[in-house]
Order: C-alpha cells, then sequence, then structure tokens
C-alpha cells in the first residue's frame, strides 16, 4: 500500500514537472519517438532551472555528471561539481561576492536531438543580475547542453551560457558612455576655453 | 579474483589504443574545420557536422540542420559576406569526455575578425563541441560559441570610442569656446554701447566708439 502511494504521488511529482516546465518548452510530439526519454529530460531540466534560479549548487551538481563542462557568462569553463561549487562561492558568497543577487528563466527552444543514448537540447534564457558594484540588467542569453544516461539516468555532461558579442545590456552601457564622455569633453572644452579666455583678458 | 583483475586490466589494454584512436581521429575533426574556416571551405565545414547539427553563434544565432548551416555559412562567408576576413587560431583542451557514441570537448580560439562594413575586431572565443561517431567518422552534433561577457573586443571598442570621443568633444569644445568668448567682449561692448541691433560689426562705429 505504502509503495503503490509513493508511487502515485511520484507520478503525480512527475506529471506536474511536466506541466510546469511545458509551459516553456515545445509540445512533446508523441510522432518524434522516445517520449519517455523525453519527458524525462524535460524534468531534468526543470529542476535544473529551479536549481539554478533559487543558487541551489547542491541541487544542480546532483543533475550533473561527475566529469560535467560548464562554461559561464564570463567564459570561466568548470569542470567536474568541485569547480562549479568553488564558482558558485567565489560568484555569490563570501565577505565580497561578485554577484549580489541573479534571476533566470529558461525556455526549451525545440525538441532534444538524440544520439544514442545522449541528447543534446538547447534553449533561451532571461536572466538578471545585480552586480556587486551596483549594475543591474537582464540577459537575453542562449545554452546548450548535452545529456548522458549514466546507470539508467538522465546527466547533464554540458552545460554552455552564451549571449549576443553584437547586442547585450553591457555592451549598450558601454556604448551610452560614448555619447556621455563625449558630452562631458565638449562641456570640459567649453569650460576651459572660458577660464583661458578671461585669464587672456586678464593677462594678455 | 585475480582472474577477474586480469581480464579487465586485459580490456584496458585493449581500449587503450581505440580511445587514443578516436582521440586522434576527433582533434582530425577540429584541425580540418580550422583549415576549413581559414580557407572558406564550406564543403567540409558542412560534411564535419551531423544531419541534425546544432550551432550556437556569438551573434547569438541557433543554427539547427546542415541546410540551416549551408545558409549561415553562404550569410557569413559566400558570396557577399559579412565577414571580409576571418583570422582563427583554435586550440583545443586535452579533455575529452567519452560517453559511448559521443565525445564532449571544449577550448577556445584567438580570432581576427574584419567585417565588411569595416570593423575589425580581436576576440578570445569560447567553445564547448559535442562529437558523434556515425558509421564513417566523428562529426560534430553541437557546438556553442561564446565570449566573455564582461571583457571582450567589443566592449573594448566602446570603450576606447568613449575615450576617443572625450577627447574630441573637448578639443572640439575648446576650439568653439575660445571663439565664442573671444568675440562675446565686443558684443556685450557695443549693445552697452547702444549700438542698433543690425550694428554688432567691428567695422560698424556706434555712438560711444573711441576712434
Amino acid at each position: 500500500m505504502r509503495n503503490l502511494l509513493r508511487c502515485c504521488l511520484s507520478s503525480l511529482w512527475f506529471l506536474t514537472t511536466a506541466a510546469v516546465w511545458a509551459a516553456s518548452a515545445p509540445p512533446l510530439d508523441p510522432a518524434g519517438g522516445r517520449v519517455e526519454d523525453r519527458q524525462a529530460l524535460r524534468v531534468l531540466l526543470d529542476r535544473m532551472e529551479k536549481a539554478t534560479a533559487s543558487l541551489d549548487v547542491d541541487g544542480a551538481t546532483a543533475l550533473m555528471h561527475p566529469e560535467v563542462i560548464v562554461t559561464w557568462q564570463n567564459a570561466e569553463v568548470s569542470k567536474g561539481h568541485e569547480q562549479i561549487r568553488a564558482y558558485y562561492a567565489r560568484m555569490l558568497k563570501g565577505s565580497s561576492p561578485i554577484v549580489k543577487g541573479y534571476g533566470v528563466k529558461a525556455t526549451l527552444s525545440a525538441p532534444a536531438v538524440f544520439y544514442g543514448d545522449s541528447a543534446v537540447a538547447w534553449g533561451t534564457t532571461v536572466e538578471t543580475y545585480e552586480l556587486s558594484d551596483g549594475l543591474k540588467f537582464t540577459l537575453n542569453a542562449n545554452w546548450s547542453t548535452t545529456i548522458v544516461k549514466k546507470d539508467g539516468d538522465w546527466k547533464i555532461a554540458a552545460l554552455h551560457f552564451s549571449t549576443n558579442l553584437f547586442d547585450n545590456p553591457l555592451l549598450r552601457n558601454a556604448e551610452r558612455l560614448v555619447w556621455i564622455a563625449g558630452l562631458v569633453g565638449l562641456l570640459a572644452g567649453v569650460l576651459a576655453a572660458w577660464l583661458l579666455s578671461r585669464w587672456l583678458r586678464k593677462f594678455g | 579474483m585475480d582472474l577477474r583483475i586480469a581480464t579487465l586490466a586485459g580490456v584496458l589494454v585493449l581500449a587503450a589504443p581505440a580511445l587514443a584512436g578516436d582521440e586522434r581521429a576527433i582533434r582530425e575533426v577540429f584541425a580540418s574545420v580550422e583549415r576549413a574556416v581559414r580557407d572558406r571551405d564550406k564543403v567540409t565545414l558542412i560534411d564535419s557536422a551531423t544531419e541534425n547539427h546544432l550551432m550556437i553563434s556569438k551573434n547569438g544565432e541557433t543554427v539547427v540542420g546542415k541546410a540551416a548551416l549551408a545558409t549561415y555559412l553562404d550569410k557569413m562567408i559566400g558570396y557577399a559576406p559579412s565577414i571580409k576576413s576571418l583570422q582563427s587560431t583554435v586550440e583545443m583542451s586535452p579533455d575529452i569526455r567519452y560517453y559511448g557514441e559521443i565525445a564532449v570537448t571544449h577550448g577556445r580560439s584567438q580570432d581576427h575578425y574584419a567585417f565588411a562594413d569595416g570593423l575589425e575586431l580581436e576576440l578570445t572565443t569560447f567553445w564547448t563541441a559535442t562529437v558523434a561517431r556515425d558509421t564513417e567518422r566523428w562529426r560534430i552534433a553541437a557546438v556553442h560559441y561564446s565570449f566573455n561577457l564582461f571583457d571582450n573586443g567589443m566592449l573594448d571598442a566602446a570603450y576606447r570610442g568613449a575615450f576617443v570621443a572625450a577627447t574630441g568633444g573637448a578639443l572640439a569644445g575648446l576650439i568653439a569656446g575660445l571663439l565664442f568668448f573671444r568675440r562675446r567682449p565686443i558684443y556685450l561692448s557695443r549693445i552697452s554701447a547702444g549700438c542698433p541691433n543690425n550694428s554688432f560689426n567691428r567695422s560698424t562705429r556706434c555712438p560711444g566708439d573711441e576712434r
């Protein structure tokens, strides 16, 4: 009886999680085959999104293969669970963390592509950052992942985040800085000219 | 027990050359891609990809499948390319993780881009690739390119632009200011001298002007 209840509860949890992820993923097409694997992948990615959003590093690494390779937005590469924990700690914890606040909402762009007992999935994220230096920005980013089956469970073997080199909030900030610098330079030049003309009239 | 260990050791010894062969084959895939990028050889680039190949580029484009890859390559390095020239030196990590019929690796490349619109860019590109073995050879199933969001060639160019804008603005302000403030006292003195509005010219003599 207890086993039956546990089975029902786990099925309910599985379906609920799948339904939540389905809201931000293309509908699952049974014609695409490997329906069970696809559902398992969606659950895995949903749990990954939640763990990332809540900065639950243990929850995130539990979903990853021990030899996982992760490339972050700052192009740093973490290999294995320990390096990922160290990255999280450096970025988000300690007396002087680099990132003060972080949020993420992930979307799956298309059904995963299978290569035997491995799959490639990809999508987009909307990430919000609050850095310790006061800079706040929202980043529209891309992610891709390679997922492998290990002892019957799907685990993330590679995860890579990126954004658009030519259109991102940090570049827009820097481009605004060009205008501000030009304007400040112009005003400084005018002020210097005024002081110089006064000095010339007085002593010239 | 000894027999098991001996068998395992034997399997490992036999498997080692196979892995070395795979590593060599995978490294050759990336070396051929590097050459193909340099030579703008679209045929080799497309042939290096699996049918459902995924590529996420540095400009945020997601390209899925060989047909889409061909279109993307046409746009970037084809007849009227966005990229005028690209020099790229690929550094592949020694780490290759094998998972059955696929392998995952990563690396970086030092790139110099010259775009058709005149922009020149030095960039360190970071990539993760998944390669899959089909009946013939290893092909690239997925490759994701990125850069350091907080420190990259585009940001450097923007900061250089800010320095140039500040210097240019200061010079323009100084010159305009000197011209303006040099003339302003003459206007003011002539207004106070009671000159009519249309006589604010240095050659005009107004009541009160000294001869």
